[in-house]
């Protein structure tokens, strides 16, 4: 046999004896590693809101949570008849039959604490693309200190958390800064007038965006001639604001991100204009909500946070525009 | 003033569908993530929180245009 022919019959049985070697690594790790859940430590903790729960279930909705999340949970009164509760979980948790719906989106009013002894409610309202709850959470995402906290150290507080939906690529809502206002003003309305707490203190809690609705809620309710809506204004004793865009949003790939949307309106409000100040809108609402301060007494006490760390932001992926 | 370490967390996660948006060069979500109640930050706004609450039922007299005919509960 010639050289030229050892060397290619050398070839194949190489190739060969690869493919085969291959072919039962394979085999092997098919049958030997089967298809495993991931680990708690590299799933995402979920949260989950369980509502329309009678009165007289409760005890039902107790056990059910001690058994589901008993450290991260709450159950408190959504109105004269029923029940909420909440659970973070890194599975879906089956329907209680007590229970009405189970679910993760979290809008309107969802009451984190309500104890007999409420004397004043603390309101939080959540920024763009926020959560309700999943917004306050701790950086492993399971502790949540306005659930899992404040209600301890305020006992006479009743907890609640404000949900809206802020989505903005592909979004075919048209929103606007008002509009979220007046939906905020009439649920919390409506939530108080159920629960016959209407005359209650607030203290209200505004991230980002959150704050910008609720200093355009208050101007509403400061205008109003409704006496429910007008006592919101009325009752309303603090607000902290955490990152609230006051000056507006610098952020040009946030305008392209909704380019063409009927919520790009909505984003322009919230931004700056091109000599960097702040929008129209947002210049217009200062005013307002500075004279609902000097007219409301005793005035309400404000405090503002803001962010003073240089951090990295997202950029957005040319694959969504 | 409040500055976290985790302010930049999951910056190029999508949540709720939609990418994070902060303002430019500030992402400020971590102004309203603690790890646990011990955090000096949290305990800082938890004691301005109570601190409202408290002068919210202190004062809650003083307005004398409070909801004709309801008074606290």
């Amino acid at each position: 046999m010639s050289d030229a022919a050892l060397y290619t019959v050398a070839w194949i049985c190489v190739i060969v004896t690869s493919l085969v070697v291959g072919c039962q690594f394979l085999g092997t790790r098919r049958s030997s590693t089967p298809p495993t859940r991931p680990s708690k430590a590299s799933r995402k903790p979920q949260f989950w809101r369980i509502q329309g729960i009678e009165k007289s279930a409760e005890a039902c909705a107790r056990e059910w949570i001690e058994r589901v999340s008993p450290q991260y949970s709450s159950l408190a009164e959504n109105d004269s008849r029923e029940l909420c509760a909440t659970v973070t979980t890194f599975d879906k948790p089956e329907k209680p039959d007590w229970a009405r719906n189970v679910e993760q989106r979290f809008q309107g009013i969802t009451p984190l604490s309500s104890p007999t002894e409420a004397e004043v409610d603390i309101i939080a309202v959540t920024g763009l693309s926020g959560h309700a709850l999943g917004s306050f959470r701790s950086s492993n995402g399971q502790y949540t200190w306005l659930r899992d906290d404040l209600p301890k150290r305020l006992p006479k507080a009743r907890i609640l958390t404000y949900g809206y939906d802020t989505t903005l690529h592909g979004s075919q809502h048209k929103e606007s800064i008002r509009g979220l206002a007046k939906v905020f003003l009439d649920t919390i309305t409506s939530f108080r007038r159920a629960t016959k707490t209407q005359a209650r203190p607030i203290c209200l809690i505004g991230h980002s965006l959150g704050g910008v609705v609720l200093k355009e809620a208050l101007a509403m309710s400061h205008e109003t001639s409704d006496k429910e809506s007008h006592a919101i204004i009325l009752c309303t004793y603090g607000l902290v604001l955490l990152g609230v865009p006051n000056l507006g949003l610098r952020h040009p790939q946030l305008a392209m991100l909704v380019k063409g949307q009927p919520n790009q309106q909505f984003i322009q409000d919230l931004g700056v204009d091109e000599d960097e100040s702040p929008s129209p809108y947002l210049s217009e609402l200062t005013i307002k909500f500075s004279r609902v301060c000097s007219t409301t007494n005793p005035p309400f006490h404000i405090v503002s946070y803001f962010e003073t760390e240089r951090t990295p932001t997202v950029k957005v992926s040319l694959l969504l525009l | 003033m409040m500055v976290t370490e985790h302010s930049a967390e999951r910056i190029t996660e999508k949540i709720r569908g939609v990418l994070h948006l902060p303002m430019q060069h500030t992402d400020h979500r971590g102004l309203v993530r603690f790890d646990d109640p011990y955090d000096t930050r949290y305990s800082s706004l938890r004691d301005k929180i109570e601190n409202q609450a408290s002068r919210a039922l202190g004062e809650v007299h003083k307005r004398p245009q409070h909801i004709e005919g309801q008074q606290p509960d």
